[in-house]
């Protein structure tokens, strides 16, 4: 799959370049400007992005605390040891749980609040959807602090709010329940970066043409049956990529669980970027960078095989719809 | 991966060109008050309020004496400690951070705008041999986890004499693939008519005049897009500005200057609250200006 | 120029006070003078030998001498790395004071949080760092001599024997700060710093019946106490994080858990022993009173340092540093200190303490400008500078020299933290120190995990069963790393072996001194 293959071959073309019955090194050649002007950015990526990936997976295969010259060949040893490590598959489970239960919730609900705040009759839109942005930029170690009095077993309002309810009895310690923490922890992210797929959300949902809604209503279908049968056919490219990324942000979760309970308790909450962050930087404590670094790279490459799934199943989807519309 | 989700955001930008009726006005902008418009409102208020409420906290902490901050929810302040924001410039070093900030904010927006844009270019409207290597590396990098390349980043700056200096931060917060920026301009750019590129690309020149002078300008949502993203990206930026500049501490930046709050034995939350408020404040309203352009950016719609 | 001339003359009316410590410094200097207090330093008379340095500048305390090295003359800049805490007004005093004698030279004193400071060992290995370093900052002194990061202080500081003998006995130590004969730190505080006394809320005891300010509360006492506070409304005690470690260990090293994690004498970890496993039934009989603050698992120590006052808990373990914190920061907190509970009245065993680990600083070996460093360490190092690091940061944290704890009066509380920290804290043997290549196993040893902490707030929080059995798997655990360790340091070449933690002279009730090492 390329992008929109018969506009590049007008514009291979136009640079008088035909496709075929020239050798590679020709057709290169009269491209030749499309790879000077990719230069700044490869050069980005690759010193940036690549260059200390690769550097990582050669750490991984070290026996090295990160410091200092003592870099000991381990070979797979690390690997060994990273599948035997309970805490490891503990992370492991939980990052994966922590990504199930935070972004289908967390995608679900920004795309209502995006078909609330991107209907042309409401006023004040800009204004909302400022204040639904407004967690993305608050600080990490601010929303940290916060989050323990509002969830406080104490006085907190969380607690006054299902006491008064009668939802529970007696008031829980839901960050330091190991029963709670977890969930409490996602409810926070789905709150902190609710925003940002909210924006996405809204961003496709600029691609419905307006009028389609005035004929809908005009036909009178409801605001459900409007949303069904217009805005999700036309969005769901759209879904493939926002859950993609919503996906990998959320395996990648970090700082917000590191500033609320830092993993604990015993372990409940924590996911996989602070399990190898504790080995590779882990204060006070002899690092471990070899073999975090093994744990970052075992990791990845089953984010990857998640990911590719789930391009394979963009791919299925667009197939579909192609023949849909070809029918 | 990359090149499926490109795929996606220009065909349905494609689709929405063949429908193309953006310029019919909003029919409410004769908008009155009545009940019916009002509901939402109800609904939405104390929503945002409950949504926002730790923010409106951070806020008034930073006009709270620390034992204040200690008892609880509240919002209102006793006395309106303005002190704390004084204090919070000082220990901060607001001032002097502030102005590394923007240097490494604006330097890393020009950077990244100008290799992502380019990218974007050709890979949305050209064939090469190659290409799929290059979206193939682009696709591999999302998913690499954080946290512990700051290693070799560093000893490659090191390398390269950049260390201690705001261009040796500035490049790293230019660096990386920024596939979701690469994505959006080349899903834009592939969806502009092919009329477009009437001079015939023959030379570097008119290649990059037909991309500067006609093209960019015309990207002007997913520019506005790239902003932003770089914007809170490197304004917000801690852990490498922080390593990068580790025996300078006048070259350091706002977020890492937070940290002078955060004491052995105690953290000045009131001093931090109020520190955090200014340095959110340049964040906060960029997005208010720019988040209609920053919609429409990813959507990748040309209204005007 | 000028500044300094007018200066000068200001030496000459020197108060009684400086008069004083000029005396008990130059007696130290002179290594005539042993442990025994301010009042026999000063009636002790400067010793010819002493080096008499003329001073350049005076402000308060703080006193610039022209130590007679060859500062740089150009304008620089000179950076010096710290953590935070109370030091940070001395060291402001003093580079202010040092800024104004050579105004050529500017010094940017970084003091950092904790989690900042972990990064410093980062800057360290990518060959660009503060010219000064904390000792505690994630870099390890044995890999750091190693590596040529940090520079010996020998050939720096000025009469550099005279400076280093000023010290109290057992400050350097070898496979500490001293590495093949050159010692590579310049000591501030006292390795002897109580890190687990008793903080209480004397209200809160008083209304439960409970006073523990001369005798410790017993076991039961405690427990009683926390349940009657909680009773009465509020809750007994809190810790951060959960009970985590310094319950359980110091409790049950008062108890007779000699070592606390590890016996010394017999060189095997103390998890399984019945001190620890009664400490830990202590707590979850207290955990069924409802005794620990709800919500303080997910608290740090900052939130409860900041939230004590407020009166919702009574009890709290943790280090000395927390009297003067709240004595400056809450001055109508009614606050008291003393020892963490023993099992029964009158037993209390003393608690170990890692020698040489007060805090200290290293030169890092990349400074162009080492006599800088040499000009402040000379006085950081001293008494003269340790009674002004008392006199500033007025904070009961043992400084170094002991002679300087006594120059600050101190509240009433404050002098029985000191009094507890003196009684109760010992200087347990360093492997180190016996056989230099034992650090080598310290740097390849992993950490256990789960560790003590994570074990004792596993079993606090139910998510651990069987706490024998925690406690005897962390035992193995714990027993398999050091092992493991030994033999990749033996296979790397180092000549080490588990009796290296086997010291059979080993007596807790006394600091474990140089002499004890050469008796083995």
């Amino acid at each position: 799959m390329s992008i929109g293959t018969a506009d590049r071959a007008q514009s291979l073309v136009r640079a008088g370049s035909p496709p075929s019955g020239k050798s590679l090194w020709q057709r290169m050649w009269s491209v030749r400007w499309c790879y000077l002007f990719m230069l700044p950015s490869l050069i980005l990526t690759v010193a940036f992005t690549l260059y200390p990936t690769v550097m990582s997976w050669y750490f991984s295969l070290l026996d090295w605390s990160g410091f200092g010259s003592d870099r000991d060949w381990a070979g797979f040893a690390n690997y060994r040891e990273v599948v035997r490590d309970d805490l490891f598959w503990n992370a492991y489970v939980r990052s994966f749980l922590f990504t199930l239960a935070g972004a289908p919730i967390k995608i679900g609900l920004a795309l209502v609040v995006a078909l609330v705040l991107n209907d042309a009759s409401l006023r004040f839109r800009s204004f909302y959807r400022t204040l639904f942005f407004l967690p993305v930029v608050t600080s990490s170690a601010i929303i940290g602090i916060v989050m323990t009095f509002i969830f406080s077993p104490l006085d907190g309002p969380v607690n006054m709010v299902l006491l008064q309810l009668g939802f529970i009895d007696i008031p829980v310690d839901f960050l330091g329940d190991p029963d709670t923490a977890l969930w409490t922890v996602v409810a926070v992210y789905i709150w902190k970066w609710f925003g940002v797929t909210m924006i996405y959300w809204l961003a496709a949902l600029q691609v419905v043409p307006r009028e389609l809604y005035e004929a809908a209503r005009i036909d009178g279908a409801n605001r459900w049956n409007m949303h069904r049968s217009i805005t999700l056919p036309l969005i769901v490219p759209f879904a493939l990529v926002i859950v993609l990324i919503t996906v990998v942000s959320a395996l990648n979760i970090f700082g917000l669980v590191q500033t609320m309970t830092g993993g604990g308790p015993f372990f409940a909450t924590e996911v996989m970027e602070l399990y190898i962050y504790r080995n590779a930087f882990g204060a006070g404590e002899v690092p471990r960078l070899g073999y975090a670094s093994a744990a970052a790279v075992f990791f990845g490459i089953t984010v990857f095989a998640v990911s590719l799934l789930q391009g394979w199943g963009l791919k299925k989807a667009n197939t579909a719809r192609a023949q849909m519309k070809t029918q | 991966m990359r090149h499926r989700a490109t795929t996606a955001i220009a065909m349905t930008a494609k689709k929405q060109r063949l429908v193309g009726a953006h310029d019919i006005p909003s029919p409410r902008r004769g908008f009155r008050w009545r009940p019916r418009s009002v509901i939402p409102h109800l609904v939405l208020l104390p929503i945002c309020f409950v949504w926002i409420y730790p923010f409106l906290w951070m806020v008034s902490a930073g006009l709270k004496t620390e034992r204040e901050i200690y008892s609880g929810l509240s919002l209102i302040p006793e006395t309106l400690r303005w002190e704390n924001f004084q204090r919070a410039w000082v220990v901060a070093r607001i001032g002097e951070y502030f102005v590394n900030t923007v240097i490494i904010t604006v330097g890393s927006i020009a950077i990244v705008l100008f290799s992502v844009a380019l990218m974007g270019y050709v890979l949305g409207r050209f064939q090469f041999p190659g290409k799929k290597l290059v979206i193939a590396i682009f696709a591999a990098t999302i998913f690499l986890p954080e946290g512990y390349t700051i290693i070799p980043i560093v000893e490659l700056l090191q390398r390269l004499h950049l260390t201690n200096s705001l261009a040796g931060v500035t490049l790293a917060q230019s660096g990386g693939a920024h596939v979701v920026m690469v994505l959006l301009f080349a899903g834009y750019f592939a969806q502009l008519p092919k009329d477009l590129e009437e001079a015939a690309v023959v030379d570097g020149a008119s290649f990059f005049r037909v991309f500067w002078e006609v093209m960019l300008p015309l990207a002007k949502p997913v520019v506005a897009t790239t902003v932003i993203l770089q914007f809170m990206s490197s304004w917000n930026a801690f852990l490498q500005p922080l390593v990068l500049t580790l025996s300078r501490p006048d070259l350091r930046t706002l977020a890492v200057g937070m940290y002078a709050f955060r004491g052995e034995y105690s953290t000045d939350w009131s001093g931090m609250a109020a520190a955090s408020a200014i340095s959110l404040a340049p964040v906060i309203i960029t997005f208010l200006f720019l988040q209609r352009y920053f919609i429409e950016g990813i959507a990748g719609s040309v209204k005007q | 120029m000028d500044r300094k001339q007018n200066h000068t003359p200001k030496s000459a009316t020197m108060t009684r006070r400086s008069a004083l410590q000029l005396a008990g410094a130059a007696a130290l200097a002179a290594g005539t003078v042993s442990t025994t207090g301010l009042s026999a330093a000063a009636q002790s008379t400067p010793s010819p030998a002493a080096p008499a340095y003329p001073l350049v500048l005076e402000q308060g305390p703080i006193k610039i001498y022209d130590y007679g090295l060859t500062l740089p003359t150009d304008d620089v800049t000179f950076r010096w790395a710290d953590h935070q805490g109370v030091r940070v007004p001395f060291h402001e005093a003093l580079h202010a004071a040092f800024m104004e004698a050579y105004p050529n030279i500017t010094i940017e004193y970084d003091s950092l949080g904790q989690d900042l400071a972990e990064l410093l060992a980062v800057g360290v290995q990518s060959g660009d760092a503060h010219d000064v370093l904390p000792s505690n900052a994630g870099i390890l002194a044995p890999q750091a001599v190693r590596e040529g990061w940090i520079a010996p202080l020998d050939d720096v500081l000025p009469n550099f024997e005279q400076w280093k003998a000023a010290y109290p006995p057992n400050t350097f130590l070898p496979g500490i700060n001293v590495f093949d004969g050159k010692t590579y730190s310049c000591p501030m505080y006292a390795s002897k710093l109580h890190r687990n006394l008793l903080f209480y809320n004397t209200g809160l005891l008083r209304d439960a019946g409970y006073d523990p300010a001369t005798t410790p509360l017993t076991w039961d006492d405690f427990r009683a106490a926390a349940r009657t506070v909680t009773e009465q409304g509020n809750y007994g005690f809190i810790s951060a994080g959960g009970p985590g470690s310094s319950f359980v260990v110091t409790l049950a090293e008062i108890a007779g858990a000699h070592g606390g994690e590890f016996n010394w004498q017999t060189g095997e970890f103390n998890y399984t022993s019945d001190q620890f496993l009664a400490a830990i039934d202590l707590m979850m009989a207290m955990n069924d009173d409802g005794s620990f603050l709800p919500g303080m698992a997910s608290m740090t120590d900052t939130d409860v340092r900041a939230r004590l006052p407020q009166g919702r808990a009574a009890m709290y373990i943790s280090g000395i540093w927390n009297v003067s914190i709240w004595e400056q920061a809450e001055p109508g907190f009614d606050f008291g200190v003393a020892s963490a509970p023993v099992p029964t009245s009158g037993e209390a065993f003393p608690l170990s303490i890692a020698p040489g680990i007060g805090e200290a600083y290293y030169l890092y070996a990349g400074s162009d400008y080492k006599e800088i460093a040499a000009a402040l360490f000379a006085f950081v190092g001293s008494l003269e500078g340790n009674v002004a690091l008392k006199e500033i940061s007025k904070a009961v944290n043992p400084a170094v020299f002991p002679e300087a704890n006594e120059i600050v009066d101190h509240s009433e509380r404050g002098k029985r933290a000191i009094e507890i920290n003196d009684q109760q804290l010992r200087l347990r043997p360093a492997p180190a120190v016996r056989n230099l290549d034992a650090t080598q196993v310290e740097m390849e040893r992993r950490p256990v995990t789960p560790n003590l902490m994570d074990v004792v707030n596993g079993i606090f929080s139910g998510q651990v069963g069987d706490p024998r059995a925690a406690m005897q798997d962390l035992q193995d655990r714990s027993n398999q790393e050091l092992d493991r360790a030994i033999q990749a340091a033996v296979d790397s070449g180092a000549q080490v072996s588990r009796d290296d933690w086997v010291f059979s002279n080993w007596d807790p009730a006394e600091d474990y001194d140089l002499e004890k090492y050469e008796e083995l």
